[in-house]
C-alpha cells in the first residue's frame, strides 16, 4: 500500500510534488502541483514551462470552463512520476490564459488509482480500494454513507483503513503486518 | 485539407475547428454507440480513433499515424475535459 503525502499551501489548496518528463531521457522537472478536483483531466500547465521538458505534442482539444463556455487547448503527452510510480497522461498547455499553476486533476488520481484525503493540514493520497461495495453506494438507513467527519482524524496513520471494505479485504499475504 | 497540412501545428485553431467539423459528420452515430468515450480525430486523414480513455485514444491514433495531428473529443460532451477556472479572456492567444 503506497501513500503519498502532500500539503496545504497558504491559500488552502492541496499540493503534491510530482516529476514530469517527456521524450528526452534524463530531462525531467519537479513540479509543485495543485490537486484540483474540479479539473477532470490529467495535468494542466503553462506552455512555457512545458517547452524544456520535450513533451510530445499531439494536437488540440476542447475544455469546458467553469462558466460553461468552451476553450481550445493544445495538448501533449507526458509521463508523471511520484515516488517510484509513473504513468502516462495528457497534459493541457495554457498559453496566455488559464492558471499559471500546474494542476493535476481527477484523471491523474484515476490513472494512478489514488484516493485523496484532506485531514487538517495534511494531504494524503492512498491506493484506492479495488471496488466500492454496493453497501457504500446506497445507504441502507438514514445514516449517511460517507465516513463521518469525526472518524477522519483516525485515518492519519492508517490512511487506507476507512475505505477498505471488510467483505473484499486484501488477501493476508498482501496486507502490511 | 491542403491548407491544414501547410499550416501544421502553427495554427492550432484551424486544427481544432477542422477536428470539430469532421466529428460533426459522425456525431449522431457516435453519440448512440460510443457515449462517454473519447475520440481522437486525425485532421490530416480524417480517421477517428475511439477508446475508453483519452490517453488510450491518442496513443492508438499516434501508433497508427505517427505524423498525425489530432483533435480530441469526448462523445456527448461539449469538451473533453472540464476545468475549474474561468477567465475574462478565456481564449488562448494562439486560438484568436
Amino acid at each position: 500500500m503506497t501513500a503519498w503525502t502532500g500539503y496545504l499551501d497558504n491559500a488552502g489548496s492541496p499540493r503534491l510534488k510530482i516529476t514530469l518528463r517527456g521524450v528526452w531521457q534524463g530531462v525531467e522537472q519537479e513540479l509543485d502541483a495543485i490537486v484540483d478536483t474540479g479539473f477532470t483531466g490529467f495535468l494542466s500547465m503553462p506552455m512555457v514551462d512545458a517547452f524544456p521538458l520535450g513533451l510530445v505534442l499531439y494536437g488540440t482539444t476542447t475544455t469546458i470552463l467553469a462558466d460553461g463556455s468552451t476553450s481550445y487547448k493544445l495538448m501533449a503527452v507526458g509521463t508523471a512520476c511520484v515516488g517510484k510510480e509513473s504513468e502516462v497522461g495528457i497534459v493541457l498547455l495554457n498559453m496566455g490564459s488559464g492558471p499559471s499553476a500546474v494542476l493535476i486533476g481527477m484523471e491523474f488520481l484515476r490513472i494512478f488509482n489514488k484516493s485523496l484525503f484532506l485531514i487538517k493540514e495534511a494531504v494524503i493520497l492512498v491506493d484506492s480500494p479495488p471496488t466500492v461495495p454496493a453497501s457504500a453506494q446506497q445507504p441502507q438507513s438514514a445514516a449517511p454513507a460517507a465516513v463521518p467527519a469525526e472518524a477522519a482524524p483516525t485515518t492519519t496513520t492508517e490512511a487506507a483503513a476507512p475505505t477498505q471494505p471488510k467483505e473484499e479485504a486484501i488477501p493476508p499475504e498482501e496486507q502490511e503486518p | 485539407m491542403a491548407e491544414i497540412m501547410e499550416h501544421q501545428i502553427s495554427n492550432p485553431k484551424q486544427i481544432a475547428e477542422k477536428g470539430e467539423e469532421i466529428y460533426k459528420r459522425y456525431q449522431t452515430a457516435y453519440e448512440k454507440e460510443h457515449a462517454g468515450k473519447f475520440v481522437a480525430i486525425d485532421v490530416k486523414t480524417e480517421k477517428l480513433y475511439v477508446a475508453d480513455t483519452a490517453v488510450e485514444a491518442l496513443q492508438n491514433a499516434r501508433a497508427d499515424a505517427p505524423l498525425g495531428l489530432f483533435h480530441l473529443i469526448k462523445v456527448g460532451a461539449a469538451g473533453a475535459f472540464r476545468v475549474s477556472y474561468t477567465a475574462n479572456d478565456s481564449v488562448d492567444w494562439l486560438f484568436r
